[in-house]
């Protein structure tokens, strides 16, 4: 082996065994590093829980989260419209908030009628767990999800969409038991009797009802099929389309105190979904992300310590090539004078050798 | 996707789940031969359980006329499109189905081939009522059977399939068959409005409510069933085309059980659409004056020997068959037996109770048209 082959073998192992080093100890990431894990920003005071145009989100960084068509159980979505999210989270002493936004050319906030669906996103979040964690959880894997569905918003906060406003024309003058005039507005004409005819509504169902208080379901599930609406609510959230991209803030305070929700801290792990109405996405046809770690605490500043120990090993290394390629030159100089007097002496031999053959 | 026994295509085939029969299953036959399309039966379900605000367009029992009506549109055409070739080995004792069901049928990461009508096709339930099969031609000889000019009214509702592809379709698993009487319904606590079962079923009976947001469908009125009774649309029928009971299984075919006797025994009351793979429990016996091509398709390849039984009765082949067919909306009672006694056709509830005397031949008298009595002319003397 020449000098120079030396020196860079000496240089290539060097770096990989700092690279392994700093990987280990977690000071830098692997490869495809963005997005594997959210930082969240510490804020003081109010989190713009309902702002998502905040300019306090400006002190979170942002992660890309690519996006997949989910394709564990059937119906799958075939493909993902959205194939990327943008995230980032903020939290002050009590509360979490996430900030997610995408691009979706169309806003679909009705579910009225038969092939309305809405625009929804959806984080769920878990503790780390060693085993296996697939998408809705498992039976050993219980998950806390929170649904933001623009239909849910649109509600609230332009009223229910009743029939009248996606059927404009459309005229019946009776409903059993109902009161008032036509059209009968749900739910103030449909009181007592009345009411066991919109019987999702009567029955507690959290979709069918008209006087939603948040657009955020906080729900759980155990795997798939299981998913259930919280009996406490606790999640909030808004969100705004423009121009073509959702905004949507999905917050909570990190212990609720309720069994169901997963406490969120350090080294929890969330997910995201995100469902596209215009492509009929709903339930299982949606997109999915895998699982990133979330993480509340910046570890000590080691980018000083970093520079210097990296200033250190690079001293080193080149001081090594440089001892190395001295040692090589001085072992290599009394070979030569070996040489030539074993050439000087071995002359006349040669000589008379030649002549011999 | 398990394997599952269809008797109806008299094969094994692919299903979400596994096989799990109810203890038993409400049937009903209904003889399309003997319908008026007077849609009682659509109002008398209307009245009851869809006149909420959302369910305006919503009928569970519909009347179609075809070939043309069909609610919502093309709801039959469109799945039969999508099916391929379907067709029928008749070589085997029954019929065996050598064509896909839609669950065989369902693309890659589907678990039903099917399709989503919108809220316009829902907006024509009877859409084409009376119309024939094609323009009425004068030349056309009309009084043979089958006639060359034709149309037969078709009442519908939820089959409450032994394998409901609305239930199969339930990502959320909101739809359960009972155990009890095999009654398919929506857990109204559990739907998120998915409306996958709306997508799925190929008959089309599960809808989307405007205002609740979930889906619903027939309930085979259960409350009535609970007790021993008729469905609304069963026993407010004015044609008196239909039987309400328990079906079994063909091998477990109990002859004196009206709804076995028409399926099993008598093969004159067919389900529709069998090719889909469902096995539906709502049989029809094939209106015996329309194009057997149609029937065929519509009724599966039994439909020309239905239609052939049918006429042994007028030709006073089958008084059995006759008894049973007078039977029809005689009581409101779930009838689990009935017997030919003599001159009159009887019917006994599940729990063996007659509590039905029919006469095969309804006596006639004729009064005079003047009542001395009253001293009034009879506005009716017969
Ligand atoms: S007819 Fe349709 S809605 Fe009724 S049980 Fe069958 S698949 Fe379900
Ligand atoms: S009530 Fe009977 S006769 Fe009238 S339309 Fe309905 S099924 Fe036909």
């Amino acid at each position: 082996m020449d000098k120079k082959t030396r020196v860079v073998l000496v240089l290539i192992v060097s770096f990989a065994v700092v690279l392994t080093a700093l990987q280990y100890q977690g000071w830098i990431s692997g490869v495809a590093a963005s997005g594997s894990s959210l930082m969240t920003a510490e804020v003081d005071g109010e989190l713009p829980v309902t702002d998502p145009e905040n300019v306090l989100w400006n002190k979170a960084t942002p992660i890309d989260v690519p996006l997949s068509a989910q394709g564990i159980t059937t119906p799958t979505l075939r493909n993902a419209t959205i194939d990327t999210l943008e995230v980032r989270s903020l939290r002050n002493d009590t509360h979490v908030a996430f900030r997610i936004t995408w691009t979706d050319a169309t806003k679909n906030n009705r579910t009225t009628t038969n092939l309305e669906f809405r625009d929804a996103v959806a984080i769920q979040i878990a503790e780390k767990s060693s085993e296996p964690l697939i998408c809705m959880g498992a039976s050993y894997a219980r998950m806390h999800i929170m649904q933001w569905k623009a239909d849910w918003q649109a509600d609230i906060e332009e009223g229910f969409r009743d029939l009248q406003h996606s059927f404009p024309n459309f005229w019946n003058d009776y409903y059993p038991y109902a009161m008032g005039e036509p059209p009968y507005r749900v739910p103030e004409d449909f009181s007592g009797e009345a009411s066991q005819y919109l019987v999702g509504y009567h029955v507690g169902n959290p979709f069918s009802d008209p006087l939603k208080v948040t657009a955020v379901e906080d729900a759980v599930a155990e795997g798939f099929s299981t998913i259930e609406t919280q009996e406490v609510q606790n999640a909030v959230g808004r969100g705004v389309w423009q121009d073509g991209t959702w905004s949507v803030v999905i917050a909570r305070a990190m212990d609720t105190g309720d069994s169901n929700d997963t406490v969120i801290k350090e080294e929890n792990i969330v997910a995201f979904a995100v469902w596209d109405g215009d492509g009929h996405d709903v339930g299982s046809r949606k997109a999915t992300s895998t699982w990133i770690t979330f993480r509340t605490e910046e570890g000590p500043d080691y980018t000083l310590y970093l520079l210097i120990i990296l200033l250190i090993i690079i001293v080193a290394v080149i001081v090594a090539a440089y001892i190395l390629s001295r040692r090589g030159k001085r072992e290599e100089e009394p070979e030569k004078t070996e040489e030539k007097t074993k050439k000087v002496k071995e002359e006349p031999k040669e000589e008379k050798g030649s002549d011999e053959d | 996707m398990a394997d599952v026994h269809n008797w109806q295509l008299n094969r094994q085939m692919k299903y979400q789940y596994e096989e799990s029969r109810p203890d038993k299953q409400v049937s009903a036959v209904f003889d399309i031969n003997k319908c008026i399309a007077c849609q009682t039966c659509t109002m008398a379900c209307k009245t009851t359980w869809t006149s909420g605000k959302g369910q305006e367009y919503m009928f569970w029992n519909s009347v179609e006329t075809k070939p043309w009506g069909s609610y919502p549109m093309g709801w039959d055409v469109r799945i039969l499109d999508k099916l391929g070739p379907q067709n029928w080995d008749k070589t085997t004792d029954l019929a065996t189905y050598s064509g896909k069901t839609i669950f065989e049928k369902a693309p890659p990461g589907e678990r039903v081939e099917g399709w989503r009508p919108d809220d316009m096709d829902w907006a024509y339930p009877n859409r084409g009522e009376d119309e024939t099969n094609e323009a009425i031609d004068d030349t056309k000889y009309h009084l043979t059977i089958p006639h060359a000019i034709w149309n037969f009214y078709f009442a519908r509702i939820c089959m409450h399939c032994t394998y409901p592809a609305c239930l199969a379709a339930c990502p959320r698993k909101a739809i359960y068959k009972r155990k009890e009487d095999g009654i398919v319904l929506i857990d109204q606590e559990r739907c998120r409005g998915y409306r996958e079962c709306v997508r799925a079923c190929p008959y089309k009976r599960a809808m989307y409510n405007h205002v609740t947001r979930t889906s619903e469908k027939c309930i085979f009125c259960y409350p009535a069933v609970e007790e021993g009774q008729w469905p609304r649309c069963m026993r407010n029928c004015i044609g008196k085309i239909r039987i309400v009971g328990y079906v079994n299984k063909p091998e477990d075919s109990v002859p004196d059980n009206p709804i076995d006797f028409l399926v099993h025994e008598k093969k004159i009351a067919l389900p529709i659409l069998p090719q889909l793979g469902l096995e539906p429990n709502i049989y029809y016996i094939p209106p015996i004056h329309s194009d057997l091509k149609f029937s065929r398709q519509m009724f599966g390849p039994g439909a020309d020997d239905a239609v052939q039984t049918y006429k042994d009765i007028t030709n006073g082949n089958e008084p059995e068959l006759r008894a049973v067919l007078l039977l029809c909306v005689s009581t409101d009672k779930i009838l689990g037996r009935f017997e030919l006694q003599g001159n009159e056709a009887v019917g006994f509830d599940v729990s063996d109770t007659e509590v039905v005397r029919v006469p095969l031949k309804e006596p006639v008298i004729v009064r005079d048209f003047y009542d001395p009595v009253h001293d009034v002319y009879r506005h009716n003397i017969t």
